[in-house]
């Protein structure tokens, strides 16, 4: 037998509502793969951007605040650090390097970090793409997705870039002139949005004295997993705290996977609720074709080539409904992946792995297999029933 | 092969809103093989059940002795499963309103019987389905079927109904939708195919002009046979 003619007809006459209802189905089975991706690259974004900043030792107070302003450049509110805790740190030993860090002002929308160049190389680690590091106060690195080249000079202004969005005149320009001198190279994370200065000319720049020496963060890379322990219990004193940042990330993950389970398990109820309207749809739509099914069996067609019939139909839309929604997933997970690296700079990579795959085939699998009930209501009614309906 | 017809003891009742209502009543009934017989008969006399009993879509009431047989072939005891493989082999069907699958062209209506038993349409079989539209005057057999006029689809209907040189011809009332001069013209090809495909053909219609075509013919009243305007008709 070949139902396929058949079915070919049958499309035609329906194609609109095949059609709709395999979208809906797609659009209900792409939430599940999407958040699964979304998760799966933040995840690995926000753990490649935290790479460089293995313990970093700020003020008492969030830890999360401290990761957040450091690593992704969040505008937090970071208390400033006691005077001399640098100078503690290094003391310290053990130490491959450590830098200080501020934030406070910007260049339109990238925000401003003063530090010094052992930050910018990691300790002489990562040269620049291009140009020469900051020698003096009014000279500037940029990362590699700022619009300024080698050579322009920019005046930037005061506040956060977080402040500016609420600024309508802009916020006011600084007095202080800056030069570009170098670039950093692309890392695929929010430091390729920042402009980093001298930490000196920060503090020239709010030159009110009341900040001068002092610095928000202290990033430190010890040369060994003991050292690291080591310091990281030294700072965590009375006014200062030191955390690792992949711990903080753990956590935060934590709370994402937490998120993410809660958002699956919804998604998976709307991807269940469409196969089962789509299963409905599937005994109207055997329900609608009483008259073709009765004209079949007068022509001579079996029990086995209407059920077979309606069980392709129902489940060839079941099935391509949950494929489409695992293309559409990848097409939704990376289009709010390309949103949030324009947002925050973080690089996010989305790819399909196995699991979202075999999750859409199980949901394929189930429609295929629910789809038997109406291939089965299709075929256990007797030719006179059909006749009697029809 | 032996296509006599034998009907003996045959009853057949519907349930419907006023309870069990016995629609057919016919103790005997004998036709030749080969022979070309109208039946008629009021609305609701039993014109349509029967003809869905002697293809073995419907059966008869159980009882002792009741019997449906074209030749060696004894419906009432066929399971259903085997009663579809026999209509698909011996029996063609046409229908008033042609019940033609108007999305798909005349070749794949015609040749949509035979994607019951074949994956893959044997050439012989597209052949003969191509060769009986051509012989039914239809030109444009790859077109919808949805955009012909009423007549052509009756053609088509027809060209479907003998693709497998079908021993049994049935036709519900196949001119009743049509207009004057395309009933004349599918009454003679019906006639022609049934003669030279060597099909029984019963015929349920009022049309004189293809009661006057046929060898027999016999009327229907209230589900009980009477003879027609011809005698030779075996009934009681």
């Amino acid at each position: 037998m070949n139902p396929f003619l058949f079915l070919r007809g049958e499309f035609r006459r329906s194609w609109g509502g095949a059609l709709a209802l395999a979208l809906v189905l797609a659009f209900a089975g792409s939430l599940s793969p999407a958040v699964s991706m979304m998760e799966r690259s933040i995840r690995s974004g926000m753990a490649q951007s935290a790479d460089a900043f293995d313990l970093l030792i700020g003020a008492k107070g969030s830890a999360v605040d401290l990761v957040l302003g450091a690593v992704y450049l969040r505008p937090e509110p970071l208390p400033l650090l006691p005077f001399g805790t640098l100078e503690n740190v290094k003391a310290h030993g053990g130490l491959r390097w450590a830098a200080p860090l501020a934030f406070g002002d910007r260049w339109r929308n990238f925000p401003l970090a003063g530090t010094s160049s052992e930050l910018v190389t990691l300790g002489g680690k990562r040269p620049l793409a291009s140009g020469r590091m900051f020698l003096n106060s009014d000279e500037a690195v940029v990362g590699a997705g700022v619009p300024l080249k080698e050579g322009d000079s920019f005046v930037p202004s005061h506040g956060s870039v977080a402040e500016a969005a609420l600024d309508e005149n802009g916020g006011r320009a600084h007095a202080h002139e800056f030069r570009v001198v170098g670039r950093m190279p692309a890392t695929g994370t929010p430091w390729d949005r920042a402009i980093v200065v001298p930490i000196e000319s920060l503090w020239s720049m709010h030159g009110n004295g009341a900040g001068e020496g002092r610095c928000s963060v202290v990033v430190a890379k010890p040369v060994t997993v003991a050292d690291a322990y080591k310091l990281r219990a030294a700072m965590n004193a009375l006014e200062t705290q030191a955390v690792f940042s992949g711990e903080v990330l753990t956590r935060l993950f934590g709370t994402l996977e937490q998120m993410h389970d809660v958002m699956l398990l919804l998604a998976s109820g709307a991807q269940a609720a469409a196969l089962a309207a789509a299963l409905v749809s599937g005994f109207f739509a055997v329900a609608m074709r009483v008259r073709a099914m009765a004209l079949l069996r007068a022509l001579g067609a079996s029990h086995g080539f209407l059920a077979v019939s309606v069980w392709l139909m129902v489940s060839g839309v079941m099935f391509v409904g949950c494929l489409l929604g695992l293309g559409l997933g990848y097409v939704m997970a990376s289009a709010a992946s390309a949103w949030i690296q324009t947002e925050t700079g973080v690089a996010l990579t989305v790819s399909l792995s196995m699991k979202e795959v075999l999750a859409a085939l199980a949901a394929a699998g189930c429609g295929c297999l629910a789809a038997f009930l109406p291939a089965w209501f299709a075929c256990r009614r007797t030719a006179g029933e059909l006749l009697r309906s029809a | 092969m032996d296509n006599d017809l034998h009907l003996r003891n045959i009853r057949y009742s519907v349930q419907d809103g006023s309870g069990v209502r016995r629609v057919l009543d016919i103790p005997e009934l004998d036709l030749p093989g080969g022979a070309l017989v109208g039946i008629y008969g009021d609305s609701g006399s039993g014109k349509t059940s029967l003809l869905n009993l002697l293809c073995g879509l419907v059966l008869p009431d159980p009882c002792q002795g009741c019997e449906i047989r074209w030749g060696e072939d004894e419906l009432t005891v066929m399971p259903e499963g085997r009663r579809d493989a026999w209509r698909g082999r011996h029996v063609g069907m046409i229908f008033q309103d042609f019940q033609l699958f108007p999305h798909l062209s005349a070749m794949e209506n015609v040749l949509l019987p035979a994607t019951f038993r074949h994956f893959s349409i044997p050439e012989d079989l597209r052949d003969r389905a191509r060769d009986l539209l051509r012989r039914l005057g239809i030109r444009r057999t790859e077109a919808s079927t949805g955009v012909f006029s009423r007549g052509e689809q009756q053609r088509v209907a027809m060209a479907r109904a003998v693709l497998f040189r079908p021993s049994v011809l049935l036709a519900d009332e196949p001119t009743a939708s049509l207009d004057r001069s395309n009933a004349q013209l599918v009454t003679d090809e019906l006639v022609d195919l049934a003669r030279s495909e060597g099909c029984t053909l019963l015929v349920v219609t009022h049309e004189q002009v293809m009661h006057g075509r046929m060898d027999r013919r016999f009327r229907l009243e209230r589900g009980r046979l009477l003879s027609g305007l011809d005698d030779a008709l075996k009934v009681k």
